[in-house]
């Protein structure tokens, strides 16, 4: 899992989970996000 | 175009005149298109793409384009030029070329799904990044800085029977 944290003007605004999955022939795969949105 | 924001030009008989001055500016041209004589564009900004991917552009007679420092020029796959080719660039010019083919997801196999070695794409537990950009707000006008740390965590989960790990 990859954490994945946008700070705007040092503001935490979104924290996100991205997976991803390699197939037998090397190609990445993109199977979704958990997002976590903050109001600034 | 000619004060609107947009156009859709299904047939062009003669030439084509293309003229930028603001870099939020941006034509595409889209194939299967032809313009039966010439493609001429002046970006003073902006961005102007001629796109063959999806269909050939046809440029019946000349393709001459003039860019300023702010202009960006992509010229990409079947983009045929019957004349002559001008480029004077003060910005960016990319030609690209080759089709990309999708994999077929139904008959992908993920049989070590977790070793994530693709080498434009590898996700390595342990690895990290820090992008940072700076802008100006488009609706304040105060300038804006962004912080966007990425971290490749050990966590994994299964979807769909296939095993994934985590990345960006």
């Amino acid at each position: 899992m990859v954490d994945d944290r946008v700070y705007e003007n040092g503001n935490l605004i979104e924290d996100t989970h991205d997976w991803y999955a390699q197939d037998d022939n090397g190609n990445v795969w993109y199977f979704g996000e958990d997002v976590t949105d903050n109001d600034i | 175009m000619n004060g609107a924001k947009s156009a859709d030009l299904k047939q062009l008989m003669g030439s084509l005149i293309i003229r930028m001055q603001s870099g939020e500016d941006k034509v595409a041209i889209q194939g299967g298109f032809s313009i039966p004589h010439d493609l001429r564009a002046n970006l003073t900004a902006g961005e102007l793409v001629i796109e063959g991917s999806n269909g050939q552009v046809n440029i019946g007679g000349n393709l001459s384009v003039r860019t300023g420092r702010q202009g960006h020029l992509t010229i990409r796959n079947e983009v045929r030029i019957g004349g002559e080719t001008s480029v004077v660039a003060g910005g960016d010019v990319n030609y690209l070329s080759g089709h990309a083919t999708l994999p077929d997801f139904a008959s992908a196999r993920f049989n070590n799904s977790l070793n994530i070695n693709n080498p434009y794409f590898p996700i390595v537990p342990g690895a990290g990044y820090v992008y940072h950009t700076e802008g100006v707000d488009d609706e304040t006008g105060e300038p804006v800085t962004q912080e966007n740390p990425v971290d490749v965590l050990s966590a994994t989960r299964t979807d769909s029977g296939r095993e994934g790990a985590g990345g960006r």
